[in-house]
């Protein structure tokens, strides 16, 4: 606020101050040599620093960020998981077997974000559980032209002692990233025209889908709304 | 032939070589409110925080948005400057007639419009170069000067020609209200009328739509080309009423 005001008004006083030099024909403190001067320095200065950041931006380490395309944007894992539809390869974080004896419980725990369970009874037989965790999906920007930053988002895997199961608070985390564009204005006749803000985000929870035989009794101990139960016929 | 004898285009050009040398001090605002934009609003730098529990994002987003704001800010005083009193009152140093004034005026504004065009998209090089001094996991949407050179230069013609078409714009319309100071009511009325529409769509909406929805060069030169002479051809039938007056 304090800068903002400072600026204006330094703006409106240099205009002024120009406005009435000029309608009263007379010259500002420079001469006009040195106004010539200082234009071809700082066109030359800006040239200078322009080929810098060109070769910084060569050098840097860059995020490895990509757009989220339209299919990507649609696609429902959770919808997947229930209707048994393949799921992209690049969603599942990990999938694990564990050996249970008998039951297996799963405890309720805060988990720090949003998560899901989807518990699906097997007949096929056997103490295996088959563990997929899929990742939490990050989206920046409120439609599919946002960057997908799953890939920053740090998870704590769930985890497994004995015959019970839970996920663990997740790390605390703070992902800072700054992007860069001309103006949308002037890139007219580019293809590069891009969201002038990131106006919010949209996570996706990250889901843990347990497949556990039919002869492992389970008990469950999570709220009724952070899991499903999935039979197939 | 004769020694004195001056062709309109050698009076012309001498107008303008004496506005340039006598509107330095303009070009020097230019470069003073680019600074500030780049150095202080960070060319305009945008922040979104958002967390949910243990996780916390925080996007920046900057651009030459500032930058490009203040240089169309200026082209705007620019405009105004050029149809002052004093400005046309420098005719009379040289044999000038309103026509020969007003193409050196043009002639200026697309000097002084290329230099804006230049310098304003050099100017996203500094802001960038600021971002990349930070150590932050910068992302760069708009490609450089030598990955894509050619994207680098429409960039600078649409910025140029913008500067010109505000110019040009901003000068026709206070050469109207030189003809006549009530003029300006209407004008000032238009201005509130506009900024106060809560439309979704206006006509001046629909008019910068015109011009910045067109991807095609040639397309965007023509269409500013014949509003630039439309201005041009206005400005010069009143700015002849105006010397009548004035004489």
């Amino acid at each position: 606020m304090m800068l903002g005001t400072v600026i204006i008004t330094l703006l409106a006083s240099s205009i002024a101050i120009v406005i009435w030099k000029m309608k009263r024909g007379t010259r500002l403190g420079f001469s006009r040599t040195t106004h010539f001067i200082f234009m071809g320095s700082y066109i030359a200065l800006l040239i200078v620093i322009l080929i810098v950041s060109e070769l910084m931006a060569q050098t840097q380490n860059r995020p490895d960020l990509k757009r989220v395309s339209a299919s990507q944007q649609e696609f429902d894992v959770d919808r997947a998981i229930i209707t048994g539809k393949p799921i992209p390869e690049e969603e599942l974080l990990i999938e694990r077997l564990h050996e249970v004896k008998g039951s297996l419980t799963i405890k309720q725990s805060d988990y720090g974000y949003n998560l899901h369970y989807y518990i699906e009874r097997s007949k096929n037989g056997g103490n295996q559980v088959i563990e997929r965790v899929y990742r939490p999906s990050l989206i920046n920007g409120e439609d599919s032209n946002g960057y997908d930053i799953s890939n920053y988002v740090q998870v704590n895997l769930p985890k497994w002692t004995d015959d019970e199961v839970n996920v663990p608070m997740q790390p605390t985390q703070k992902l800072v990233f700054t992007s860069f564009h001309d103006s949308n204005v002037i890139s007219q006749f580019t293809n590069q025209q891009t969201l002038e803000y990131y106006n919010g985000y949209s996570m996706r929870s990250m889901k843990v889908y347990l497949i556990v035989p039919d002869s492992v009794q389970l008990n469950i101990q999570l709220e009724s709304d952070s899991y499903n139960e999935i039979t197939r016929d | 032939m004769s020694l004195t004898h001056r062709t309109a285009w050698e009076v012309v050009k001498q107008q303008f070589l004496y506005k340039l040398r006598s509107n330095a001090a303009v070009f020097t605002v230019l470069f003073v409110l680019q600074i500030i934009s780049m150095v202080l609003m960070n060319g305009a730098a945008m922040t979104s925080e958002m967390g949910t529990g243990s996780f916390e994002l925080e996007w920046n987003s900057i651009s030459t948005d500032g930058v490009m704001g203040l240089t169309f800010f200026w082209a705007m005083v620019f405009g105004f400057l050029m149809t002052t009193p004093g400005q046309r009152n420098a005719a009379y140093l040289y044999v000038a007639t309103p026509l020969t004034e007003n193409l050196a005026n043009f002639c200026l504004f697309g000097f002084a419009s290329l230099i804006a065009g230049i310098t304003t998209v050099l100017s996203g090089g500094f802001v960038k170069l600021l971002a990349q001094l930070q150590d932050v996991q910068l992302i760069t949407e708009t490609a450089g000067l030598f990955s894509e050179p050619y994207q680098f230069f429409t960039r600078v013609l649409a910025m140029a020609v913008y500067t010109f078409l505000t110019m040009m714009i901003v000068y026709t319309i206070f050469i109207i209200i030189q003809r006549n100071r009530l003029l300006i009511l209407p004008f000032i009325l238009l201005w509130f009328a506009v900024s106060q529409s809560t439309t979704p769509s206006n006509w001046l909406g629909d008019v910068i739509d015109f011009f910045y929805n067109e991807h095609s060069i040639l397309l965007f030169l023509g269409k500013a080309g014949v509003t630039a002479v439309l201005m041009a051809a206005l400005s010069l039938v009143i700015s002849k009423r105006i010397e009548v007056k004035v004489s």
